[in-house]
Formats: C-alpha cells, sequence, structure tokens
C-alpha cells in the first residue's frame, strides 16, 4: 500500500527543521575531513621528494616582498591609531605615560600578527585560491598530472612553506612599523618626549612577546596558504567556481587565524 | 605470447551520485592503432578520458594499460602518454617554450634550460609554429596557436600513446582544417597508439581508424572510422546527421 501523500507532507513539514540543521552541520563536518586529509596529504609530500625552489622562491617572492606595501600601511595606521586611543583612555586616570608600552605590547603580542594575518588573507589567500581554482577549472591541474607532476609537491607545497617563512617576516615589519606609527602619534599629535618613547617602548616589551608575535605569524601563514590552496585545489563550476574559492578561502581563513588567535595568546599567557 | 591491447577498459561504471554516468563500459585499444570516440556532449566522453587518464576513480570494473592494472602501474604509464586538453589547458603564467618542455624541466630528468628550450622549439616547429613564439605567453596567442602548442607539449616526450580531447571544439573551420591536417600527419608519420575524443564527424575519419559511439554510458557503435557516414546503424546516423534518437523509425 502506497503512503498517505497527506501524511508524507506533514513529515515533511516536521523534519524540515531537522534538514535545516543537519545539513550545514554535514557539510562543515565533510569540509573539516576534507581539509584534514588534505593538510595531512600535504604534510606528507613536504617531507618526501621532489622539491621545487624556483616555485618556493617565487612564492616568497609574491607572498612575502609584494605583501610589505600593504603590511606596511596598515600596521602604521593602526600604531598611529592605538596611540590616540590609549592616550585618550589613559588620561581619564593620568595613565597618559603608558601610550609608548601598551602601543608597543599591543603592536607585537595582539594588533600586528592579527592585522597581518587578516589584510595577508585578504591579499594573498584569495590569489592562491583564485590562482588555483582557475587551474583547476581549466584543466591545467589535471595538464600537470598527466605530466607526472604532482601538484601537491608543484603547487601546493611551495606556497605553504612560502607563507609560513614569508609571514612571521612580515608580521616582525609590521610591528616595527606599528610602533613607529604609535611613536610619530605620540611625538608630533601628543607631545609626548622622543627619548622617553622609545626607551619606555623597548624597556617593557619581553622576548617572549617578540617569540609569540613571530609564532602567531608562521601559524597564521601556514592557515592562509592552506586554506587557500584547499579552496583553490576543491573549485568546480566555471568562473563562479573561482569565485566561490577565493571568497571561502577569505572567510575560512579569517576565521581561522582569529579562532588560532586566541588559542595561541592562551597559550603564551 | 601475444601483445597485450595499449588500453582496455572492462566493464567500467562511473556513477556521480544517481546518475550513472558509464554503464559496464568496455573497449579495448590496439597497439599503433588511432581509435575515436565519438558522442553526443555529456554522453560521458570526458569522463571516460579522465578515467583512461587515471584522473578520476571509477566504481567497478578495471582499466588496463598494456596488460598491467592502471592503479598499479599509473607513475610509469604517464610517463609514457601524451595529452592534448580540450582548449589546450596551458600554464598562463609560463612562456610557451617553457609550457612546451615542462615534463623536461620540472619532470624526473630536469633537463637544462638550454637544451630544455632548444627540443621546445624543435617540437614548435613540428607544429607549425617558428621560435619567435617561443618566448610568448599562451594569453598573446589565438586558439589555433594554442591547440598547437598543447600538441608540441603532448609530443615533447616523444610518447607511445597520444590522448587527444576534442582538438577541434572552439576553432573556426580554416583553423580546425589546420589542426586536423597536423594531427593526421603526425600521426601518419609515427607509430603512436592514439585515443581522440570528438564529435566532429568531418575531423574523426581523417585521423582514425576506429571509432566508438558512446551513448548512454555504453558502447553502442564500432567499426571502421571510413564507415561511419555510411549509416547502417540507427544511433550512429543519427547522431552523425544531428537527429534525436526520439527520431528514430
Amino acid at each position: 500500500m502506497s503512503p498517505d501523500p497527506q501524511s508524507v507532507r506533514h513529515g515533511d513539514r516536521f523534519l524540515l527543521p531537522f534538514r535545516a540543521i543537519g545539513r550545514p552541520v554535514i557539510q562543515i563536518c565533510r569540509h573539516v575531513g576534507q581539509l584534514t586529509v588534505f593538510l595531512v596529504t600535504a604534510f606528507r609530500h613536504l617531507l618526501t621528494p621532489p622539491y621545487y625552489p624556483t616555485e618556493f622562491a617565487q612564492c616568497l617572492y609574491t607572498l612575502g616582498f609584494l605583501s610589505l606595501p600593504i603590511v606596511g600601511l596598515t600596521t602604521l595606521f593602526a600604531g598611529g591609531a592605538l596611540a590616540l586611543q590609549i592616550y585618550t583612555g589613559g588620561i581619564r586616570f593620568n595613565a597618559e605615560a603608558a601610550v609608548p608600552a601598551i602601543v608597543a605590547i599591543g603592536m607585537v603580542r595582539e594588533l600586528g600578527p592579527v592585522l597581518c594575518g587578516l589584510m595577508i588573507a585578504g591579499r594573498s589567500g584569495s590569489s592562491i585560491a583564485a590562482e588555483l581554482a582557475t587551474m583547476r577549472v581549466s584543466d591545467q591541474i589535471d595538464a600537470l598530472e598527466t605530466l607526472s607532476i604532482a601538484p601537491m609537491d608543484y603547487l601546493v607545497i611551495p606556497r605553504i612553506a612560502a607563507a609560513t617563512v614569508a609571514m612571521p617576516i612580515l608580521v616582525g615589519i609590521g610591528d616595527i612599523i606599528g610602533i613607529l606609527g604609535g611613536y610619530l602619534v605620540g611625538i608630533y599629535r601628543l607631545g609626548i618626549g622622543e627619548v622617553g618613547y622609545l626607551t619606555q617602548s623597548i624597556e617593557f616589551l619581553d622576548r617572549a612577546d617578540i617569540v609569540s608575535s613571530l609564532v602567531k605569524g608562521a601559524v597564521f601563514g601556514f592557515i592562509i596558504a592552506a586554506c587557500g590552496c584547499y579552496c583553490g585545489m576543491n573549485a568546480r563550476h566555471g568562473a563562479r567556481g573561482v569565485g566561490i574559492a577565493s571568497t571561502s578561502s577569505v572567510a575560512l581563513s579569517s576565521t581561522l587565524i582569529i579562532a588560532a588567535n586566541f588559542v595561541l595568546t592562551d597559550l603564551f599567557f | 605470447m601475444a601483445t597485450p591491447p595499449e588500453l582496455e577498459l572492462d566493464c567500467i561504471t562511473k556513477r556521480f551520485g544517481s546518475n550513472t554516468v558509464l554503464d559496464r563500459l568496455s573497449l579495448t585499444v590496439e597497439r599503433g592503432v588511432s581509435f575515436a570516440l565519438i558522442g553526443k556532449s555529456g554522453g560521458g566522453k570526458s569522463v571516460a578520458l579522465k578515467i583512461m587518464l587515471g584522473l578520476l576513480p571509477w566504481d567497478r570494473g578495471e582499466v588496463r594499460a598494456r596488460g598491467m592494472k592502471l592503479t598499479q602501474h599509473i607513475s610509469e604509464w604517464r610517463q609514457s602518454i601524451g595529452v592534448l586538453f580540450q582548449g589546450g589547458a596551458l600554464f598562463d603564467s609560463l612562456p610557451v617554450w617553457k609550457n612546451v618542455a615542462f615534463a623536461g624541466l620540472r619532470g624526473r630528468e630536469r633537463m637544462d634550460a638550454r637544451q630544455a628550450r632548444s627540443k621546445a622549439e624543435e617540437k614548435l616547429e613540428r607544429v607549425g609554429l617558428n621560435a619567435s613564439v617561443a618566448g610568448q605567453y599562451p594569453a598573446e596567442l589565438s586558439g589555433g596557436m594554442q591547440r598547437r602548442v598543447g600538441i608540441a607539449r603532448a609530443l615533447f616526450t616523444q610518447p607511445q600513446l597520444l590522448f587527444l580531447d576534442e582538438p577541434t571544439t572552439g576553432l573556426d573551420p580554416v583553423r580546425s582544417e589546420q589542426i586536423t591536417t597536423l594531427i593526421a600527419d603526425i600521426l601518419a608519420d609515427s607509430s603512436m597508439t592514439a585515443v581522440t575524443i570528438s564529435h566532429d564527424m568531418n575531423f574523426v575519419p581523417r585521423i582514425s581508424t576506429q571509432t566508438a559511439l558512446l551513448d548512454g554510458g555504453r558502447i553502442v557503435w564500432q567499426g571502421a572510422s571510413r564507415s561511419i557516414h555510411e549509416h547502417g546503424h540507427d544511433r550512429l546516423g543519427n547522431f552523425v546527421q544531428g537527429r534525436r534518437d526520439s527520431d528514430l523509425p
């Protein structure tokens, strides 16, 4: 006997909220699983030759050197704004003298790595995803495989390695420029003494602050490149797929950077 | 002992969700033969090609290359093949000569750049392009030239088996004719086995000796390429004349 269509429709309506929750949960689990498999495979390829040093150097130049202007400008203004905010807040309880120390610690421990991470995710992460996605939808990745070149070795590993190496350097430079931004605002806008500012900035910074900043940079670099490569390599459906890969890469890496930042801050606390 | 065929697909089934694209597909490509697989768009030709190249896993059946399981010898297999992808699939970020010599520069051989460039220019000349295009980027070339570069890249490693995926699709009649003549010449000059995927009925009889029609995920007709215009078979006749199967008497 066939089921009563009315009861089927009723049953469907009853299941609707469960489906609405279940589908995205299943999708998230699927993506987490695929990303894990992708990372394990990448790690395996990282440990075994062949290696492509030319591609690594090229990625280092594109991801690192060419990102310097955006990192420099962002951290310069962020450092300046931070100095202004701390001064405005600090003046309420006569703590305006703490501006140099807080700018230095704030830039090195938090703002520098996170800002650099988010800017590079937007600039380079999306570019990695779009480039690999275009290669995927135009059969270039299939062509690589038929030429006996493993796309993991040739495309993924150089990008992940370059981002992991370049990001701590970018973060280090960003930290210095951010402190410089705070310094310029402190000297020319807030009237803090030149020598005092520098002495305070250096005195209050601990080696652990610098180490935590650079470690965060390396972790964020890895996240950015891994997300870009994962989204790009799994792109489908032509130009639309390239757009989706690029957007997903930025969204995924930005979220993971914020989450990883909390975990790392807690670890270094 | 008889030489095993170059390539055998034995009862291959491939599904995407509930959609069966290849349904127990079996075909054999003998050595030295130029084989063409024809069929309408969405009929599973490209999926069959990807399976033959080891780019796509299949659900059931077995693929054998020179008598050995493809999955177990994929690396050696790929060393002996050349592929022209639909549209060329050239690497945009590399100049033409590096595209052609890619397998030499980045593959196991790791050729010296000068030697690789000279061999690439030789292959470019073979496909009717002069050395002046070697330094250009793929985006600077016309569709026909890109296809020629793709053929030069496929020939770089002197493959035993050449795969051609829709070599004339998207080209104007003049360029299509030029590419057809070029491929026919290359195949006539060598003892290479060739597998071509196409729906161009003017092209297929000129470059292949055997043809199979793929429809509904199965081979529905197989025979000599020169006879495809004789329309002895309903489905083949419909396909060649561009009629729907529902028009069958």
